[in-house]
């Protein structure tokens, strides 16, 4: 093991894609994360493409990082495992509702019974305390609830959602850092807490920070929506052969544009002369700036805007990103070996620390996989864990 | 729940509340990461050129350089002006450095090597400093030098052209989503180091790349078939990617609905009077439920656009199907859930007068964050940060005459 996080132990009970992803993270920073499955597994096992059942590339992606333990929580010798891991891990995650976890006999006053210390994290959809509690939570609705296809039916003309999971992942990367300012606390001061991180607050507050716009202000200075990245003529503009993504911001930019397109008058034209004149006339520039771009190659504009220090860039397809020329120089994909699913690509950790770089070293386990040697260290012995495996409450799945 | 955390001595709370944050980033995604750690209770110093953050500009504004954009980032730091192009303004960050936990940078590596700000240097200073760059690429690539914002690196991890697999139109996601979500990334990479420092003693360079971090993000899912050698299929999520999946429209709004499980399908089908569809072959379970998605999303669709809103989520709500309306932006701000749990308030900011303030997302037990200041104006702290280091008087003062140092008008 190494990284930043070294040392630090999580139980994971989360499934899908918004905790595991968070657990993920916290797996690749170097802590060792004990991924706590039911007997069905975590359905996200199921998404997509997959050479074995319970193994789909998701999973691989999301699952890496940790180690599998199989354990019945509804059964009183699984939870009664589970408060015994307890007692040495530094992290809880669930993302079931807090009245859940309580029905399990598993809520922050029984496991902090047990340690203290432990960091005790919930995401889950809504605040607990405002009429949504109760409600179930997917990417989806949150987007829904959030806005986000209402935004882009303004630019596009219906309400779709966002073609990723924004909200699973960005409030993935919310309970990453929630768990590490509780972790950074405890170093100091000794004492473990429970934390709550919901989905439809964390979104909302990404979304607004862009969007509350005039509405910030009482008396409103104005509508709400971000004026530029709501201009139906702001989008990737296509070329002769393609598309580009052109981003002038400051003057200099723009008046390096208005040349590139021949069209310097345009750079004494009082609606572009400022910042506050050109966001004022956001849909005319952008739209002149999209005209300009239809007369030459994508590869001339790159050429021709990176010579005169405009921001610019290709546009990707999945494809094309697969095979980008900076990822490739840098090493970002590489295909490694699944014990059980064979070469697959493998994406590295995209930050870079120098005094503990983290690196990935355990595979997206089999269900199961690590449930002997989870429960072993935890001071179970032989008859208890074979008990455990008759019974069902876990299962071993380290020869399958 | 007990609240165990006393405040520190200037009055800050939360679980960062001991952690100070020299915060040399603007525009969008540096700010918001240091934002995120300042409502945790972080101390953050926002060094500033004398012409200010340029997003002081960007959005409505009541006076210039306190624009909605600048004042929804920047809540709960102090404003520091400086010059740093001047040896002068250099040796001030250099003492700073002395004092503070963590440099946080939105600029590439040679321009702060240029400001005399090079991690050796830093390092040498302060051993302890937490020194994360956030910006563009990495460093050992081809688009190292290449400038770096939220649209083009939406573009280049492919987040315009999935747009355009289903509308046929590249366009970008209405929301600065690669610099907010690269903005979550260096804070959590900050507290890591932090974590890491606390058991090790030691301090150490972050580098927190925009493109390679969202093209993780992005390809976590669509990574798809091609995630094996030789691939099983295409890269994309399908789920995703099918023109049906969107909010359905109702007679009067529109309401995403995400029935997960056989049960819930089958109560959506018993609302929508066609029980039929139970033990159509087509939609029975999960996987024939998949590789049919686009016509049961057509047959949902058409169904939802019979009733009203209200009266399908009332149904919903009885049958516990997973479903939600879906706000516009003014309903955003009228939502009842956000209204009752105090997610959406206000604050008085001295000089813009009532602005509105959004609290904290997370919930802690132990250590809930203080209560939130507004966004500085510019410079406004720019003397008493230097006291606090230890500059005397006349130090400032001449700080001030030269230039190098600049209070607020």
């Amino acid at each position: 093991m190494s990284g930043p996080l070294e040392g630090v132990r999580v139980l994971d009970l989360t499934n899908a894609l918004m905790g595991p992803y968070a657990a993920r993270i916290i797996g690749d920073l170097g802590a060792d994360v004990i991924k706590v499955e039911s007997r069905e597994g975590d359905f996200v096992r199921g998404t997509g493409p997959a050479r074995h059942a319970g193994m789909s590339n998701i999973y691989l992606n999301v699952g890496r990082s940790k180690r599998s333990l199989m354990l019945d929580l509804k059964h009183p010798k699984g939870r009664a495992a589970l408060l015994r891991l307890a007692k040495n891990a530094d992290v809880l995650l669930y993302n079931i509702r807090p009245q859940a976890m309580r029905r399990l006999g598993l809520s922050y006053d029984d496991v902090r019974a047990v340690n203290p210390r432990i960091i005790y994290c919930g995401a889950y959809g809504y605040g607990q305390d405002g009429p949504y509690a109760a409600k179930p939570a997917f990417d989806d609705l949150i987007q829904g609830a959030v806005a986000m296809p209402y935004l882009v039916q303004r630019v596009g003309g219906e309400p779709r959602f966002a073609t990723t999971a924004v909200c699973d992942r960005s409030v993935g990367l919310h309970i990453v850092y929630s768990v590490l300012a509780a972790l950074f606390y405890r170093e100091r001061k000794g004492v473990g807490q429970a934390v709550d991180v919901p989905m439809f607050e964390t979104m909302a507050d990404m979304v607004l920070s862009d969007h509350l716009y005039g509405k910030t202000f009482d008396p409103p200075e104005g509508e709400m929506g971000y004026v530029r990245m709501l201009s139906r003529e702001r989008r990737p503009f296509p070329t002769r052969d393609g598309h580009v993504c052109v981003m002038p911001y400051t003057e200099k930019h723009w008046f390096a544009v208005f040349d590139a397109i021949g069209r310097p008058e345009l750079k004494s034209d009082p609606r572009f002369a400022t910042i506050a004149a050109r966001t004022t006339h956001t849909e005319e520039i952008y739209r002149i700036l999209g005209e300009g771009m239809a007369a030459r190659t994508t590869e001339e504009w790159v050429a021709v805007l990176d010579a005169a220090d405009v921001p610019v860039m290709r546009l990707n397809t999945l494809e094309t990103l697969l095979a980008d020329p900076h990822l490739a120089a840098t090493g970002f994909f590489r295909f490694v070996e699944h014990p059980s699913e064979g070469r697959i690509r493998s994406m590295a950790i995209a930050q870079r620390f120098s005094a503990s770089p983290p690196e990935v070293t355990r595979h997206a386990p089999r269900l199961g996989e690590h449930s002997v040697e989870v429960l072993r260290e935890a001071g179970l012995d032989e008859v208890d864990i074979n008990e455990l495996v008759n019974l069902g409450v876990t299962c071993d799945a380290r020869t399958t | 729940m007990e609240n165990t955390d006393p405040a520190s001595s200037d009055g800050r709370r939360g679980p960062l509340a001991s952690v100070r944050i020299l915060d040399l980033s603007n525009m969008g995604m540096g700010p918001y990461a240091t934002s995120l750690m300042a409502e945790l209770g972080a101390e953050v110093v926002k060094i500033e050129p004398p012409e200010g953050d340029p997003i002081r500009g960007v959005g409505p504004m009541h006076h210039p350089g306190m624009a909605s954009t600048f004042l929804l980032a920047n809540r709960n730091k102090r404003s520091l002006v400086l010059d740093l192009k001047r040896p002068e303004g250099q040796a001030v960050v250099h003492k700073l450095i002395e004092s503070f936990d963590v440099l946080f940078f939105n600029m590439r590596p040679p321009a702060m090597a240029r400001l005399g700000l090079d991690y050796e240097r830093v390092a040498k200073i302060n051993p302890r400093m937490i020194y994360c760059g956030a910006y563009g690429f990495r460093q050992d690539g081809p688009y190292a030098e290449k400038p770096a914002y939220d649209d083009m690196i939406q573009g280049l991890t492919a987040l315009p052209y999935l747009e355009g697999r289903l509308t046929g139109t590249p366009r970008y996601i209405p929301l600065a989503i690669a610099d907010q979500t690269v903005g979550v990334f260096a804070a959590y990479a900050v507290l890591a180091a932090l974590v890491s420092r606390a058991s090790t003693g030691r301090g150490q360079a972050v580098e927190v790349p925009m493109f390679e971090t969202m093209a993780q993000f992005v390809l976590l899912c669509h990574m798809c078939g091609q995630m094996f050698d030789p691939p099983l299929g295409p890269t994309g999520f399908v789920r995703h990617l099918t023109p049906h999946r969107r909010p359905f429209p109702t007679t009067d709004g529109h309401i995403s609905l995400v029935p997960y499980n056989d049960a819930q399908w089958f109560r959506l089908f018993d609302v929508m009077g066609k029980p039929e569809l139970k033990s159509d072959p087509r939609f029975c379970n999960i996987t024939d439920r998949t590789n049919n998605i686009g016509e049961l999303y057509r047959i949902v669709a058409e169904s939802l656009a019979t009733r009203a809103t209200a009266e399908w989520m009332a149904d919903f709500e009885r049958a516990d199907i997973p479903a939600m309306p879906m706000h516009t932006l003014d309903s955003l701000l009228a939502d009842p859930h956000l209204n009752a749990t105090g997610f959406l308030g206000w604050e008085t900011h001295p000089t813009e007068g009532r602005v509105r303030a959004l609290a904290p997302s997370s919930r802690w037990m132990g250590t809930p964050p203080a209560p939130q200041c507004p966004a500085p104006r510019l410079g406004e702290h720019s003397v008493e940060v230097l006291r606090e280091a230890g500059f005397p008087e006349d130090a400032i003062a001449s700080l001030g005459a030269s230039g190098v140092l600049r209070t607020a008008g």
